[in-house]
């Protein structure tokens, strides 16, 4: 907790003229630890009471200037000052006629999960029939058993899904079916292909370490680490991307256009717009190296091309 | 840079010099999660394709949340939805919690479990990051803590982790750093600047604002410390030399350390700095206390030089020879489990 002395010493060098942003958010980030800290700062059960703080921690950062302490104790004031707002906001929580009711309300099981968060996912617990919580000494040979009462919630939420790209995803590096996972791999090292790294890295739980796994294939762990991080890593997420409707729509429309003229000096071909559609709408997919030989570019070149210029772009038009 | 071992200086009489933001660690900030957050969570776990990677997009998507609403309390702009966490595609195959801040570049936000001792910074997001928030829950899930923050170092080729790292949080720098990093060109403290006058950050002060004796600390020319840097008598060498100080307040400890940062700039044909460290007690003592640590750590949180004063000094000092344009290190002072942390540059 803050004493007077500390508040006054924070508001001083808020309100200075003399000082920085920089020094300012300083000053105001440990405002707000004191505020938090304090044992007068009023709470609520509500389940959106986050939201109410989170809104008066806002307004106390933009309004700061307009405290005026009146009292001989200035935390006092302060927390009085804060509790006015939060209170108000709290009201908002409660009254029926203002938009907050339109917030998604937790179930009992969520509510039972954020309560019991700390336990649950230190001790593993699982839940029990009657709902509850179970030591672990107490488990019986439920298939949840492994899992924390946060995952088997998780799992409820994902069985509801008709569509899960995270599943697809992975339903289609464990199948491969355009090989192209399993033809890219280190020179003659072609058991360490991208989609044995990605099952051992990606898929398994727990993940097996880059260095045991370099010792399984007997390759050198500098070339692993080089073709995972180089060739593996973009593959992913040019796989990741394939799947995503909005990125694929946004390809598809007028508005993409745009990326037309983003293209290294000299190399229109190597436009953005071009590469994003032979990387992600292609069927079967082409690989960036057959593109690359195509535009009689270093395959390096066009990932770096890729990598600093289409995919920020791409990834920034979409949303 | 190069490490010489500690040597001491007598002993010097200083006064207090008190401020609030020096006192007041700023770690552990507190960021209520609201409902927009839980939701959010909760829809992106449940495209996942297994309970296990649910949980850790679920984690994720609250700790960018919470550093988002401090960010956002802060006045600092930030973009959701260009952070890699917030693309379906690369949320379900990488594990990333990113913020991105336009124009600034982007932070990670590490949830880190109750009671863990430890943030783990996957591979995927060793790259390309200002650096990491350290973003603890409660046991009750309805909050956070802003620990701390680690700078993101750019890495070459064969520097780059094999595996993930794990930063102990005993390790974290205060959320100073983090908004140090936001603010770049303000943040650091900038040594070469003070030789040429230039002193941007007021908590630095004037040691004749701190110390009571000249004789010791005299600015603007070197002094007759007895240290390490001595020229070459061959070398036709001018020597510049400023000093600033600082107090440094430990919520245990009913005194003072006195951090003083002498900066000497010996000009031969390279361009390098020396920094003179010295940490002395307060006015009421003529001895440092106890338990207390200085570490020098290079931009990666490595340890270059560590030193503890002997029972009973009046004084100790590390010194950093041979500091080139672009050095970055930081300075933690540690008394037991309490520590402050001073970032420079050269």
């Amino acid at each position: 907790m803050c004493d007077d002395t500390q508040i006054q010493a924070l508001l001083d060098e808020i309100r200075s003229s003399d000082t920085t942003p920089l020094l300012r958010r300083k000053a105001l980030s440990r405002l707000l630890l004191c505020i938090q800290r304090s044992p007068k700062l009023r709470r609520s059960r509500h389940p959106d009471y986050g939201h109410a703080l989170s809104l008066t921690l806002e307004r106390v950062c933009r309004a700061i200037d307009e405290f005026s302490p009146r009292s001989a104790s200035i935390s006092t004031d302060l927390m009085n000052w804060v509790n006015g707002y939060l209170d108000g906001r709290i009201r908002d929580l409660r009254n029926p006629d203002t938009k907050i009711k339109e917030l998604h309300r937790p179930d009992r099981e969520e509510r039972q999960i954020k309560q019991e968060f700390g336990g649950v996912v230190l001790l593993d617990q699982s839940i029990g029939e009657d709902g509850n919580p179970t030591s672990l000494g107490d488990l019986t040979p439920d298939p949840r058993q492994d899992m924390t009462l946060l995952e088997s919630w998780i799992q409820a939420l994902q069985q509801a899904q008709k569509q899960r790209i995270g599943r697809d995803i992975h339903r289609y590096m464990a199948a491969d079916p355009d090989a192209i996972l399993q033809g890219c791999h280190p020179g003659q090292f072609s058991e360490c292909h991208c989609q044995a790294l990605i099952q051992r890295l990606h898929l398994s739980e727990p993940p097996e370490t880059r260095r045991a796994i370099a010792q399984d294939f007997g390759i050198p762990e500098q070339t692993l680490y080089s073709h995972w991080r180089n060739k593996c890593l973009p593959l992913l997420q040019i796989i990741a991307l394939r799947f995503d409707t909005q990125v694929i729509e946004f390809l598809q429309s007028a508005e993409a256009q745009a990326l037309g003229n983003c293209h290294p000096p000299e190399q229109i071909p190597c436009n953005c717009l071009d590469v994003a559609k032979r990387l992600l709408l292609s069927e079967p997919p082409e690989s960036m190296g057959a593109i690359a030989r195509d535009l009689k570019i270093k395959e390096s070149a066009l990932a770096k091309h890729w990598h600093s210029e289409c995919l920020p772009r791409l990834k920034k038009h979409r949303l | 840079m190069r490490m010489f071992p500690e040597c001491y200086l007598p002993n010097c009489t200083l006064i207090f010099w008190n401020s609030t933001m020096n006192t007041m660690e700023l770690t552990g900030l507190p960021i209520p999660l609201s409902q927009d957050a839980f939701e959010s969570a909760a829809q992106f776990a449940a495209e996942q394709a297994s309970p296990g990677k649910g949980k850790r997009v679920y984690l994720n998507t609250l700790a960018v949340c919470a550093v988002r609403t401090y960010l956002n309390w802060l006045e600092l702009n930030t973009n959701l939805a260009e952070g890699d966490c917030w693309q379906p595609g690369l949320r379900a195959v990488l594990d990333v919690a990113d913020l991105v801040l336009p124009g600034v570049g982007r932070l990670e936000c590490r949830p880190v479990l109750p009671g863990a001792t430890t943030m783990t910074i996957p591979l995927e997001v060793a790259q390309d990051r200002l650096g990491y928030v350290a973003v603890q829950f409660h046991e009750q899930l309805d909050a956070v803590d802003l620990l701390g923050f680690v700078r993101g170092v750019p890495l070459a080729e064969d520097d780059a982790p094999a595996e993930p790292m794990s930063v102990p949080l005993n390790d974290l720098l205060p959320l100073d750093s983090l908004l140090d990093v936001l603010h770049p060109g303000l943040a650091i403290v900038n040594l070469r600047e003070w030789l040429m006058g230039q002193f941007r950050h007021p908590e630095w002060r004037s040691p004749e604002a701190l110390i009571t004796s000249h004789r010791t600390m005299r600015s603007g020319s070197r002094n007759t410390t007895g240290g390490s840097f001595s020229v070459p008598p061959d070398i036709d060498a001018q020597i510049n030399s400023v000093s600033r100080a600082k107090a440094i307040e430990f919520q245990s400890l009913d005194k003072q350390v006195v951090l003083v940062v002498q900066v000497i700039s010996i000009t031969t044909e390279d361009n390098t700095l020396n920094v003179r460290l010295r940490l002395y007690p307060d006015s009421s003592s003529d001895q440092l206390p106890r338990n207390l640590q200085i570490t020098v750590l290079d931009e990666r949180g490595e340890i270059i030089v560590d030193s503890r004063p002997k029972s009973g000094s009046g004084w100790t000092e590390v010194e950093l020879c041979d500091c080139l344009p672009g050095d970055r290190f930081s300075v933690r002072i540690a008394l037991g489990d309490d520590s402050r942390t001073e970032e420079f540059c050269i």
